[in-house]
């Protein structure tokens, strides 16, 4: 019951709280600022040429200050020349941002995908522009970012679940060139001046000063649009628009700056596990098997060694790994029988990787009991013909099955999906569906040890969850295997969608301009629809009104 | 106050700084407003686009009576009355369902807000919209009632009756006790 006294404060706390959510956003800011500006600008001038006649006939009126003013606007002219030499910006050209980019040292950068943040990088160049060094963040929300040096054909990669590996990459050029501002200055100059290309250069905006260029490519369905400092000439950012709906950018913080020798050599935490692919030889060799071959022979081998406390062995299988890996991070799923080895499965990759789930018994709390892992099968990077089993074991069936338990119930609006319901905890979710791979809500990545009011969870599978205050209030899905009895889903029609559910909807459009929301309030369903092609792109159910 | 003045005197006389300053220190209270009446997030950012324009284009004629924040949310409050009263002449349906009580932000936005946020939420879209204004001009923009009723026109009797009336009707639906 709430009374009249306290109405206020209700009120006054409901509209705190939505203020609290409201934020403007660059573009916004930019265009207002912009085009307030021009209107200042403008109704300035035409005061001034308002007034203009009054102070004209002023001085007009007397012969002496006729003479007067020709003297004075003859030094004004004489003077001016010289002063609007001086003012008046240089014309910009693309060379100069070429030149001042020429000579790269080090970069550090930000990566965009989607217009949201990715990776951080760090780099040094030698003279002849090769790299010496770099390192890389990858931000990953559940688990802190993955850290990734290069240096000396080494690399490192440090995963914060606490494991560092460090195996042999030779040449890292063509995965950092993608990410090199100074190659990708270079490339768009050449697209251009090979007439691939149009370049049109804007004025400085007035709100950020920074001048901004837009290229089209003709040859492909890409829009670049990079921005330039005006002072140091150098390109502060370059964003990649794919066919209006696929976004890479990459956002230059640093560029030819000392960078701290820490941030290539860093310190891990204590009790880190190091598989060492370097200064040992690891794995199986490959002899006369085909990879599918090699790839169960490995597992079988790794945990038949495993089986018989032989670490030595079963670390060398498992690319290198110290003992304390098998028998304190993974000491439940020791085999002691082995059912079966299953058929690996190639993995979508730049080198041979296969997923082999096998089938065997382990002894857990005294009793025995079955467990069906899935095993990594990469080949050994800087080991040629070798191959080893990863230290990633995707050890519950639900990590693995996510995919086939989630579909086996429909959609059903303002209830659930499958087997997730609305109102369903976070807890259960987590318990069901293992770790997630991003947690987050706007532009901010949260962990799990970190959890905000309200946040979207996503899991593999194409699966993901609006947590409020601990329990599912929102469920998206965004793959075509998710359907409603009536076998609609993602990537049916709108026309489809209206047809089935009726026309007592209404329409949002997104600001980001690729998709509409088609929504039905009574229903609890929001249709994403690709504004283009007018399909669903995902399905979202919330409780219904 | 003191720091408003200022701006609005350097802004008069041409300065384009005191016409940044005055939009970055004002325009999330700007957006929030217009967001709060308006209930549509792409609405909101002209509106608050438009206002601002309209604002830097006749700086130099302006007359402060009231304070600057009051005079910049009452332009917002305005210029979304006049959507709101376009709208409403439409009639479309789609229109219609957006007044009535939808969030725009759709269902799924919708149960961002706690569940005490969204019955404060959708009871505040069952009110009449001079009666939301009010509340919200007040009890989100700060604005005094004589401000307001300056601002639209009428007396700032009718102002607080909307407010008494606003406020009441909010409390018996938030109670379940509306009519129906």
């Amino acid at each position: 019951m709430i009374y009249a006294n306290d109405i206020e404060k209700v009120v006054r706390d409901f509209c705190a709280a939505k203020k609290s959510e409201v934020k403007t956003t660059f573009k916004m800011d930019e265009r207002i600022i912009n085009d307030s500006l021009q209107a200042h600008e403008k109704s300035k001038k035409k005061q001034r040429a308002g007034l203009q006649p009054n102070i004209r006939s002023i001085i007009m009126k007397s012969p002496i200050t006729k003479i007067a003013a020709a003297a004075v606007i003859i030094v004004g002219v004489a003077l001016s020349i010289t002063v609007i030499d001086k003012l008046t910006p240089k014309v910009y050209a693309f060379g100069q941002t070429l030149e001042a980019m020429q000579g790269k040292q080090s970069f550090h950068i930000q990566t965009y995908f989607q217009n949201r943040r990715k990776d951080e990088f760090w780099a040094e160049y030698d003279e002849n522009g090769k790299v010496i060094r770099y390192r890389q963040e990858e931000r990953q929300g559940y688990y802190g970012p993955y850290v990734t040096l290069w240096e000396n054909d080494i690399r490192t990669t440090y995963h914060p679940d606490g494991i560092k590996m460090i195996s042999r990459i030779g040449n890292t050029e063509p995965e950092l060139e993608e990410f090199d501002p100074e190659t990708a200055a270079k490339e768009i100059y050449e697209h251009v001046a090979a007439g691939r290309a149009i370049m049109e250069i804007q004025k400085p905006s007035p709100y950020a000063g920074l001048i901004t260029i837009n290229v089209t490519r003709k040859d492909r369905p890409l829009r670049q649009v990079l921005l330039v400092d005006p002072n140091t000439k150098l390109v502060t950012r370059i964003d990649n628009y794919w066919d209006r709906e696929f976004h890479k950018g990459i956002e230059l913080l640093e560029y030819n700056q000392i960078i701290d020798a820490n941030m290539f050599s860093p310190e891990f935490p204590e009790g880190t596990i190091t598989i060492d692919q370097v200064s040992q030889e690891v794995g199986l060799a490959q002899g006369d098997m085909s990879n599918e071959e090699a790839a169960c022979e490995t597992v079988r081998q790794a945990l038949e060694a495993w089986s018989a406390d032989d670490y030595a062995r079963a670390g060398k299988l498992f690319g290198g790994a110290p003992p304390e890996l098998l028998t304190e991070r993974y000491s439940n799923l020791q085999p002691i029988s082995i059912i079966s080895i299953g058929r690996p499965v190639p993995v979508q990759n730049i080198k041979p990787v296969f997923r082999v789930k096998c089938t065997y018994e382990v002894e857990h709390d005294g009793q025995v009991k079955t467990v069906s892992p899935t095993f990594t099968v990469p080949a050994v990077d800087g080991q040629p013909g070798r191959w080893y089993v990863g230290w990633w074991i995707m050890h519950t069936d639900l990590e693995v099955d996510a995919q086939d338990r989630i579909v086996k119930g429909p959609i059903i609006p303002g209830e659930r999906v499958g087997d997730y319901t609305l109102d369903m905890s976070k807890d259960d979710v987590l318990k069901s569906l293992g770790k997630p791979h991003s947690i987050s809500y706007g532009s901010e990545e949260y962990s799990l040890q970190n959890l905000p009011r309200k946040y979207y969870m996503s899991f593999g599978g194409g699966i993901s969850f609006l947590i409020v205050d601990g329990s599912v209030k929102g469920i998206g899905v965004n793959e075509p295997f998710y359907k409603f009895t009536n076998g609609l889903g993602v990537g049916d029609s709108e026309q489809s969608i209206i047809q089935a559910f009726g026309d007592d909807f209404y329409i949002n459009k997104d600001l980001s301009d690729l998709k509409d929301y088609l929504i039905y309030r009574d229903k609890g369903l929001t249709f994403e629809i690709h504004k283009e092609n007018r399909t669903v792109i995902e399905i979202n159910v919330s409780r219904s009104d | 106050m003191l720091e408003d003045k200022l701006l609005v005197w350097k802004l008069k006389r041409g300065s384009s700084d005191a016409l940044r300053h005055i939009y970055e220190k004002y325009k999330k209270d700007l957006l929030a407003l217009a967001i709060a009446l308006s209930n549509d997030r792409g609405a909101a950012e002209d509106v608050v686009h438009d206002v601002f324009v309209s604002f830097a284009q006749y700086a130099e004629k302006l007359q402060l009576r009231t304070s600057l924040k009051s005079y910049l949310l009452s332009c917002i409050a305005n210029r979304v009355r006049n959507i709101h009263r376009e709208k409403c002449q439409q009639a479309s349906r789609l229109d219609a369902a957006e007044t009535i009580g939808s969030d725009s932000d759709g269902p799924e936005q919708m149960a961002i807000a706690s569940e005490e946020l969204q019955r404060v939420g959708r009871a505040m879209f069952q009110l009449s919209y001079e009666q939301r204004e009010v509340i919200i001009l007040h009890l989100q923009g700060g604005m005094r009632f004589r401000a307001i009723a300056r601002s639209q026109g009428v007396s700032i009797n009718t102002i607080q009756s909307r407010y008494r009336y606003g406020l009441n009707k909010l409390r018996s639906l938030l109670n379940g006790e509306a009519e129906k």
